[in-house]
């Protein structure tokens, strides 16, 4: 028998729609909204323990204390697999599908599994560390997916793995790696390029990436004052680089304060950023992230100044690190009230 | 007797070789090549540019490592006509291509040559293995390998360490390296030489007439290439690397397998355009293969890369302006690596298929991060890639009883018979842009 937890929002919960979305995690024995769907799939004796539900705006704007609140209450269940969502296309519910599993597989050793459509943002973040089964976009797909997700959770509860993406319908990781073929590479060009002069099915062996087009937000009201952040990737720093932040490859962003200042002066900011020539950024902070400008401006009256300058380093950043870097980013400036935002490239 | 111009017909008679031995006397007999290794050394020793050079014997599934390695050659030489071998380097340039040519098979002459002051160092690390389980990833591991070690000059050690071309290095530094490359391709003649008067084991034709076969899709084989040596010159379009870009160039097949090209640069290992990897270029042999039976191969298209915006389009539209002129309704491309260069190959690529030319692409990627994409540049229109592999991955070097070529690794701390963890990118031509071997990347 596998002890399942299953994790949801509160909307899946039964608990509430967008007016409960604040809500702290709870926890209730037993399956709760979703789960009593799920436990007519459920294999053999495996059984849901417990459930916990989260308010969607609290794990959002929760950050890790949040997702850690989750665990805790996941591990007094004593789990052997936990399940959260499925969560389809949604963006918060996902997200915090996602970052409850991956806590969960990496604090307490656990198998965790979650339902997303395939273009869901945290699809895109979290299926290289947890497994997610592929669903439809909406809860019109909720018999199907929970079909499935209880044999994979039963799977996994047994303490076996995965098979392959195709024939468990999860996603795959997205992850590349070397292999090897029967046929040399060339021969495989010139198969590939006859089939295609021939109108033929061909698949290409390294997809190019997609990128979701980033929509512009409405134009703030002119005149009206607005709230504004700084922010960059160009790895400013206080000097003397405090905190590590890595001039390639970050993973992680810092806020460092600037209330009380009304520019950066030489020598008390740098630039980490490691693929640039950042002596210009070094000698005048200011060219790189314009907050004597934005100073002046708010002296004027025609805005306010976030108080902390949000900071991380773009060079050799990943595109799924650097796309969870801005949403993490985006939502705790949203948080702030903040309308507006300069993002300081290089 | 067909009157008319004479097309470039190459026949190549193959010798199989079962092993090298060292010897008395330098002689190939019942698939045995024999080495008198003193004999070789003196003829390769008389380079001025060089101190001293040896030459040993390794083959596939000895404990051997070999590092600091510059480039491999097939043992050829020109029968008919005679006196053209590698030409441009150790002849005058000659017509090559057409005639008859012996080769040894079986068999590479690799150059190893120690690290000199003036030189880049950064993609200098070119190493594989005969045993173990790295022994998969380089071509080279699966052959009979005479290694020629060459020793620097006192001189040249003790000479300034500031190029002033960062790329190839001072003056001193590109000479040595030649001298390198110019040992391995007298060893590769010398020991060709031993095949004189005897039959091959079988004859390969290669003959770009006419296809028999009316209606097959005409083909071009657009050829990016990482600065080789051809006919003895650095080649056209040098690019961002070698200086001004020229404009594309069509050229005869057979020039390419009969060695009018020659590594001519210190690439990225996995990258490096060794003329082994030339002389048996994977596309060009596989092109002529289906020539007549599916597709009708036209010829090839050299190109490399331009270095301002401007080069870039001008290089890219007339190579794709060439490849419409040779007929072409097909396209294989292959990208040579690097930054500059995934540029022109895209566009290429995007001119073709713009102008009704299907193409595919053949590209090693670049993920250091196996969650990154791991391209440098793309567009829409290369749909059809096949993957040579990501050189970014890291690969575990086993413990080995011997090293060849040095005592040090450049990039790499400890001792290079230990174990180390390195990305595959310094394992020669192991994800090569010819796609002459097995290794591609998945997605999982």
């Amino acid at each position: 028998m596998a002890r399942i937890v299953h994790y949801v929002n509160q909307f899946f919960g039964g608990l509430g729609g967008e007016d409960q979305a604040g809500m702290a995690p709870v926890s209730e024995p037993g399956p709760v909204g979703t789960g009593r769907g799920l436990t007519r799939f459920l294999e053999g004796d495996d059984r849901i323990v417990g459930t916990v539900v989260g308010g969607d705006n609290y794990m959002a704007q929760g950050g890790s204390g949040a997702v850690d609140e989750v665990v805790g209450l996941i591990s007094r269940f004593d789990p052997d697999v936990v399940v959260a969502g499925p969560a389809f296309g949604s963006g918060r519910y996902g997200l915090a599908c996602g970052s409850v599993c991956r806590a969960v597989t990496e604090h307490l050793g656990v198998p965790a599994i979650t339902g997303l459509h395939p273009d869901s943002p945290a699809a895109a973040e979290y299926r290289a560390w947890v497994p997610v089964l592929a669903t439809a976009e909406t809860a019109a797909g909720m018999t199907a997916a929970l079909e499935r997700l209880a044999h994979l959770a039963s799977k996994l509860g047994r303490g076996e793995s995965l098979g392959d993406a195709a024939a468990e319908g999860t996603l795959t990781k997205g992850l590349r790696r070397n292999t090897f073929e029967d046929l040399r590479g060339s021969t495989r060009a010139i198969d590939m390029l006859v089939a295609k002069m021939r109108g033929e099915s061909f698949a290409t062996e390294w997809p190019l990436p997609s990128y979701e087009p980033a929509e512009a937000s409405e134009p703030i009201a002119s005149g009206a004052p607005f709230r504004l952040a700084l922010v960059t990737e160009a790895g400013m720093v206080p000097a003397g680089n405090p905190d590590r932040l890595p001039s390639g490859w970050a993973t992680d962003w810092l806020r460092y304060p600037i209330h009380d200042r009304v520019g950066f002066a030489e020598g008390e900011f740098e630039s980490v950023h490691g693929g640039i020539d950042t002596s210009f950024a070094n000698q005048d902070p200011d060219r790189q992230v314009p907050l004597d400008a934005a100073r002046t401006m708010e002296h004027e009256g025609r805005l306010s100044l976030h108080p902390e300058l949000l900071s991380t380093t773009g060079n050799m950043g990943t595109l799924r690190d650097m796309s969870r870097i801005g949403a993490e980013m985006g939502r705790a400036l949203i948080a702030d009230g903040v309308q507006a935002a300069i993002v300081g490239s290089t | 007797m067909s009157s008319g111009p004479h097309r470039q017909i190459l026949d190549i008679g193959a010798f199989d070789v079962s092993d090298v031995r060292a010897g008395a006397e330098t002689a190939f007999a019942d698939g045995i090549l024999t080495i008198d290794i003193g004999e070789l050394e003196e003829l390769l020793s008389a380079d001025p540019d060089l101190a001293a050079v040896s030459v040993e014997i390794i083959r596939p599934g000895e404990s051997v490592r070999v590092i600091n390695a510059i480039d491999a050659v097939e043992p050829r030489i020109k029968v008919d006509p005679p006196g053209s071998d590698f030409s441009g380097l150790l002849t005058v340039p000659k017509l090559v291509g057409t005639g008859s040519t012996h080769a040894l098979k079986g068999v590479a002459v690799v150059e190893t040559a120690l690290p000199v002051p003036g030189e880049p160092r950064y993609w200098r690390e070119a190493v594989f293995d005969m045993a173990g389980s790295t022994a998969v990833y380089s071509p080279l591991s699966e052959l009979i390998n005479v290694v020629v070690s060459c020793e620097p000059t006192t001189e040249l050690l003790e000479s300034e360490d500031r190029p002033s071309n960062v790329f190839e290095g001072t003056p001193e530094a590109v000479e040595y390296n030649k001298a390198v490359r110019l040992a391995g391709l007298k060893a590769a003649r010398y020991l060709a030489e031993t095949t004189l008067g005897q039959q091959p084991d079988r004859v390969d034709t290669y003959d770009l007439a006419p296809s028999p076969v009316n209606g097959l899709p005409a083909v071009v084989y657009l050829y990016q290439l990482a600065i080789p040596f051809l006919h003895g010159e650095i080649a056209p379009g040098a690019g961002a690397i070698g200086g001004a870009a020229h404009l594309p160039t069509p050229i005869h097949p057979n020039e390419l397998l009969d060695g009018a090209l020659v590594c001519g640069w210190n690439a990225i290992a996995c990258m490096r355009e060794l003329t082994y990897t030339v002389q048996n270029h994977a596309i060009i042999e596989d092109l002529y293969a289906r020539h007549g039976e599916d597709i009708d191969f036209r010829g090839v298209v050299l190109f490399t890369n331009g270095d301002t915006r401007a080069a870039k389009e001008r290089l890219a539209n007339h190579a794709a302006n060439l490849a419409i002129m040779m007929g072409a309704e097909g396209a294989v491309i292959n990208y040579a690596g690097g930054g500059h260069p995934a540029v022109d190959a895209m566009m290429i690529c995007r001119n073709l298929e713009r102008r009704g030319v299907t193409t595919t692409m053949l590209s090693m990627e670049m993920a250091a991060n196996p969650g990154e994409s791991g391209f440098v540049h793309f567009v829409q229109e290369a749909d059809a890639i096949v993957s040579t592999g990501n050189y970014e991955e890291t690969v575990l070097f086993e413990p080995v009883e011997r090293v060849i070529g040095g005592d040090e690794l450049i990039r790499i701390e400890g001792d290079p018979s230990g174990a180390f963890e390195a990305p595959l990118a310094i394992v020669m031509a192991s994800t090569h842009q010819f796609g002459g071997t097995h290794i591609r990347g998945e997605e999982y």
